[in-house]
Parts: structure tokens; sequence; C-alpha cells
């Protein structure tokens, strides 16, 4: 009888002689939790409670996602999944991607105020998403953006800057801004910046902005919304609402008391140019002290790019000489970024540098090292695999910052 | 068996005890802070709760779109500002609340399941407040007969309100994450001398034990009263004076409600009101009342009172200020 519990069902039970009436929240692992009518829940081993009484209801309401597909929409909105287009189902207590319009027109005026398109993709927390997915959101932001004056993104914030990043290189030129937005707090929380982030979004996704950017907060009031340059931004803190930072440079909007401002960031292009493909053929190398030349050699071995987080200005180990020559002589690149994260490498100043550039590593200035991750794949995919060495260096959307301002 | 020998009277308590320590979902103390500079705001917002459904309060809160501060206190981190997970859960005031609900005669269950209450009036920053039931079924010994505990449980205490103007509200996340024991009885207690000596002893123990915090607001009750015409929640009453009081008060107030019902029941023909918009006649009124009223964008309506000349204020009875209230 305990295994045909289900989420809903009414019931009343009796533990260690006291009686309990309430709704089954989760049965599983061999405990039991209702919710009693004061809206407690109260936890019970199956097997030392006694069911009376079990009457089927209705289950807990679950909205279903409405998907609001339009015909000549203002802004198009395209959810990827990810907390802000999550809620916590509270039979397990973990935090699942849904989507639900009507919570979040609820709380979200701008989005009546619009004309707007939504269109659900297959919704995935972001840990799980990589090359092919960028690809897929990229192809879906570009007919988005052929229909309508701006296009947002909802995604998880965890991989969001390298999906931003992505689409940002995949678009030369673009006509409308790419607004990619998430939440810290999932939106089943009355706290949640979910509905702050998105209602901003919407008011940059108006802007005359050819950018593709990452809208979240900029503090911890819900009033101090930035924009960030995709190939600039990074998340700083698992945490906080104002966990993305705009690395060594101000962020290209603010909205501030629901006043926009925009410094420094690209005007729309007049026509869409776009080059969607990904190749999976670079990976990235955390150095630290402990590093061994056998685990760069495997983790290189095959690719055609190479990312190394070097200490400070740009260094490793020379115990990691041996495999990274061996790995430039067998035509992988190797470029070099800093894990300080904040500044640029100079393989100029110390030994090591200048060591490692005889060997052909190629130091990749300020670039993040997860943008020139995301960068190298794009090159690949796109371009003749001659150009990488060259393009890499190159300043294509922003991701090389030529002054650092004090 | 009644202390007023009318059968219908009902009193129940709710007391919460703050316990001292350190907070109940992070490593922030309970006791000896001061207030930074530091403060953030936010907006909190419409959701439905565990069981799909927006609770009422949920939504009277949306009308009001108030925006809330929070000072940052030097007891308190990211768990309070809603910017971080809650830790896990404070072993040393889950035992407290274990030996309490032992003491108090209750049964304890095995498993403890939190969940979120919904409270949307800024004063927790997450919108909920964290809560699970420790102990059930408990009794405690009095002079007047054995008095039923219904739950023990162990909480999380909300933001101290400092201030609130229209639109917004202040708080201070002191007090946020309190530890925080709700004791509640059955409705067992028969007059106002019999609610202070229950909350007298259950306080009381806490207190010896030495688990409570200092602080002039660490022991709050509610009092629930009921003497046959719907249940009254009469809530933060902080001294045990004042709950005699409460109650006292609340009695003779429903008392007199219910002489006035007996005799506005005997007036010949119905009391009806015919509400009309009256806002044009209101244009201009120098009550205050009224004008804030107006301002926070509410409608005047106004009716006839028939046949209730001297019911609305006058001696004890005090209809007008309650039909305000309801």
């Amino acid at each position: 009888m305990h295994k045909e519990l289900r989420q809903g069902n009414r019931l009343s039970l009796t533990f260690r002689g006291i009686r309990f009436e309430g709704t089954v929240v989760t049965s599983g692992n061999g405990l039991l939790t209702i919710k009693l009518r004061n809206g407690y829940n109260i936890t019970v081993p199956v097997e030392e409670a006694i069911i009376e009484s079990v009457t089927e209801s209705a289950p807990f309401q679950q909205e279903k996602p409405e998907l609001l597909e339009i015909e000549n929409p203002d802004l198009t909105i395209i959810a990827t999944g990810g907390t802000i287009a999550s809620r916590v189902d509270y039979s397990t207590g973990a935090v699942y991607p849904v989507l639900e319009p009507e919570s979040l027109i609820e709380n979200v005026p701008e989005l009546a105020e619009s004309k707007i398109s939504v269109h659900a993709m297959e919704p995935l927390l972001s840990e799980n998403i990589g090359p092919d997915q960028w690809m897929n959101i990229s192809n879906r932001v570009r007919m988005s953006m052929e229909k309508s004056r701006g296009v947002i993104v909802l995604h998880g914030t965890d991989t969001m800057a390298y999906t931003a990043s992505a689409v940002a290189f995949m678009f030369e030129q673009q006509t409308a801004p790419v607004v990619f937005v998430g939440s810290q707090r999932s939106s089943d929380r009355p706290s949640s910046d979910a509905f702050s982030n998105l209602s901003a979004s919407i008011l940059f996704a108006r802007e005359d902005l050819g950018e593709t950017g990452i809208c979240m907060h900029g503090g911890l009031n819900d009033s101090d919304i930035t924009l960030i340059r995709a190939v600039r931004a990074r998340k700083m803190h698992s945490s906080r609402r104002d966990a993305f930072k705009s690395i060594g440079e101000a962020p290209i909007g603010r909205l501030a008391d629901r006043f926009v401002s925009l410094t420094g960031a690209k005007r729309r292009g007049d026509k869409i140019r776009w080059s969607g493909k990904m190749k999976d053929s670079s990976t990235l190398v955390y150095f630290h002290p402990a590093l061994q030349g056998k685990d760069v050699a495997e983790m290189g071995q095959g690719k055609e790019a190479l990312i190394i987080m070097g200490t400070g200005l740009g260094h490793v180990s020379k115990r990691l000489y041996g495999p990274i020559k061996e790995l430039i002589s067998s035509g992988t690149s190797v470029f070099m970024t800093t894990q300080c994260i904040y500044g640029s490498v100079n393989l100029e100043v110390y030994s090591t540098g200048r060591e490692l550039l005889e060997m052909g590593v190629i130091p990749l200035y300020n670039m993040l090292p997860e943008v020139a991750l995301v960068k190298s794949m794009y090159l690949l995919g796109n371009y003749d695999r001659t150009l990488l060495n060259d393009l890499m260096r190159q300043n294509l959307r922003g991701e090389v910052l030529e002054r650092e301002l004090i | 068996m009644s202390g007023y020998g009318v059968s219908k009277i009902k009193i129940g308590l709710e007391i919460h005890i703050q316990l001292s320590g350190k907070k109940l979902f992070c490593s922030c103390q309970t006791e000896g802070y001061n207030f930074h500079e530091q403060k953030f705001s936010r907006a909190l917002h419409t959701v439905s709760g565990e069981s799909g459904h927006t609770d009422p309060a949920v939504i009277y809160e949306r009308i009001r779109n108030r925006t809330f501060t929070y000072l940052v206190s030097s007891n308190s981190c990211l768990v309070e500002a809603d910017e971080e997970p809650p830790h896990d859960i404070n072993v040393d005031a889950l035992e407290k609340a274990i030996a309490a609900s032992l003491a108090l005669g209750c049964t304890v269950l095995p498993t403890i399941s939190y969940m979120r209450k919904i409270v949307v009036d800024g004063s927790n920053t997450s919108g909920f407040q964290r809560t699970a039931i420790v102990g059930v079924n408990g009794m405690i010994g009095t002079s007047k007969g054995g008095v039923r505990i219904s739950n023990v449980c162990l909480e999380e205490d909300s933001c101290r309100k400092i201030d609130e103007a229209s639109g917004s509200a202040t708080y201070g996340l002191d007090r946020l994450g309190v530890p925080l024991l709700e004791i509640s009885t059955e409705p067992d207690i028969v007059d106002s001398d019999h609610a202070v000596e229950v909350a007298e002893k259950i306080g009381g123990m806490l207190i010896y034990a030495g688990w409570v915090r200092k602080g002039p607001d660490s022991i709050r009750q509610d009092v629930n009263f009921s003497m046959g015409f719907g249940r009254v929640e009469i809530k933060g009453v902080q001294k045990l004076t004042d709950i005699r009081n409460a109650i006292e008060a609340e009695r003779e107030r429903q008392e007199w409600i219910s002489e006035l019902r007996n005799r506005i029941g005997n007036i010949s023909g119905k009391v009806i009101f015919n509400l009309v918009d009256a806002e044009e006649v209101f244009k201009a009124t120098g009550s205050r009342i009224l004008q804030r009223a107006r301002a926070s964008g509410l409608t005047i309506y106004a009716s006839r009172a028939r046949s209730l000349r001297g019911y609305l204020k006058s001696g004890k009875f005090r209809l007008g200020g309650n039909c305000l209230r309801w």
C-alpha cells in the first residue's frame, strides 16, 4: 500500500499513537513526508506509520509551460533553462528547470508591455550545455534576430559566460542586441532576482545595441542591474546576485533606478553576419605547482588548441617544457592566459616567459581563459586552421582590452 | 470548566523563545552586534507556495508594491542577505529544541523536515520563513489542570522592523535567523491568570536552563482567544502582565460586541448598508485616516447607518472602529 502513495494524496495515519492528517509531499527511501493542515511538514518512517485512509486528490498544481510564440514580435525570449526558469520540486527539495511564463509575466510588467515571443528550448541546467548547444542556441538567436528587434536568452548562470561568448563570436555583425539573462535565486522564491533581471533585460534589448551581453545584478540592490560584454564577463561568486563581473572594463550597460545608460557599446549593424560552427578540438589547462608533464600531454593529445591558465604573467614550471614542445611540434597550438583573471600575460619579463615564447607558446594578452577556449573553437569551426594562431591574437569582439584603466 | 463560568471561552498560547548561541542556518552570533553603514534594498514578488496556491497576504503585498531596505549588522552574513543558501542546521539549537520537547512531554519526530512559510511583508529577505516541527502531543500540569502542547517548532526569527513609510520599510538583519522555539498549546487555558501561569511555566523552564537569548524581546507570545464568535489572535505580546491585559481587553470587547449583536437583532427591520462612492464628499477632508487611505489609492464609500445611533461610538461600544478594521 505504501508504494502506491502519490504526491497530493490526502491521508490520515497514526505514528506512535498520534494521529496526523495531511497531504503527501513525498514518499521514498523508507520515509513519508506529509503536509499537515496547519502548513507544517512532518516526516515519519513508513514502517512505523499505520496508514488508515488514503484518498485520491489532484496532485500539486504544476503550471504547464505555455508556449507564447507569436508573429512579428518586438522582442524574442529564448528559454534554455537554468535557475531563472526553474522552481523547487518540493517532493525532493531540488531545483529543476521549467518555464512558467505565467509567473514571470505576473511579476515582470514589461513582458506585457512589449510584443514578446517566447521560444522554449529543451530546458537544461547550464552545466549540461556545451558546444553542440551553443550552435543550436546561436542558430535560434539568428532566426529570432531576423524577425525581432531584440533577443533575450534565459540561461543558467554557471556556464552562461561560455555560451554568451560563443554567440558573441558567431555574430560578426548583429542587427539587434542579444541579452543573456539568468538568476541566482530560483523564481519560486519571492526574493528571486529573476524578475528584476528579466525586466532589465527587456529594457536593454530595446536599445540601439549591436552586441551580446550578460544582464545580471550589479550589486545587492534589486534596482542595480548591469549589462556586461559577453567576452569580458565572468561568474566570480557561486551564489551572490552580483556574481558576474565585467573583468578589466566597466559594464557596457547599467540600469539604475529605471534609467538605462550605455557606455562604449557597439551600435546595431545594418545586416546580420553570422557563422555558426564550433569545432570542439580545444581544451583548457589550469597550471598548479603539482601539475605533472604527463597530465598536460594527455590533455593536449589530439587537440588543435591548448589554452593554459598560467601563473602571474603567464608562467608554468620547467617540468612542463618537454610536453609543451612535443604538443607544438605535433601541430597543437598552445596559448597562454593568466589564472589571475585580472590583468594581462606578458612573456617578455621573466626568463620563463621568454623560454615559453621560444618554444612557440602564444600569449593572449588579457583575454579571459574561458573566452580564449570558446574563441579557439569558433575559429577552428569557421576559418582555415592556418589562421588560428594569428586570429587568436586579434581583437574580434572586444575580448582583448587594449587599455586597462586605473 | 472555565474561570469565567462561561463554557465557551478558549485560550491557547503560542510562545516564541529565542535561543542564544549561533543562528539557525549560519555561524553568526545571536548576541552582541552593531549595525554597519552598509545596506541594500529589495523587492519581493508573488510566487505560489509549496501547495501551488498563492496566499491572499501575498497578493495584498503585491498590490502594495513596496521596496524593502535592509541594514547590515555585524552578526549577519550572506545567508541573512539571501545571497547564499542556508548552511547545515545549528545542531546545538536542534538539541535544545528536542530537549524542550521532551521536557514538555512531547513525542519527538524521528526526522524533521523544514518547510517554507511564505512571508512577503519584507521581514524575511528570502520571502519565506524556514520552520519545522520537532515535537508533538505534549502535556504540562498546571494548577487548573493539564494543558496540552500541540507542537514544538524550531524556526528562524524574522528581521527587526526599524522604520516604515508608505511604499517602503526598513529592517535590520540582526534578528533574522535567530533560532526561535515556537511552543503552541491547545486551547485548554481557562482564564487570563491561567494563561500567565502557562506562559511563565514554559518560558521559565528555558530561562532557568540558560538557553534563552538575552534581550528585551527574546520571548514573545501570541494569544489565541475565542468565546464563541471565532478565534482572535493577539500577536507579539512580550510581558507576562500584558498577556493578562490583552485577554481581559479582548474578552470585554467581544462581550460588548455580543451585547450589541443582541440589541441590533432586536431593532425592527434590518440594518442595511447601501454603500455609495463618496469620493467627492471627502476630497478636502481634514481626517488624517481618510487622507492616508485616499493617498494609498483606496476609495471611500459611505452609507447611512440607520438605527445605529449610539452604537458606533458611545461608552463601551466602539462598533465604528471595529467596522473599520473589518
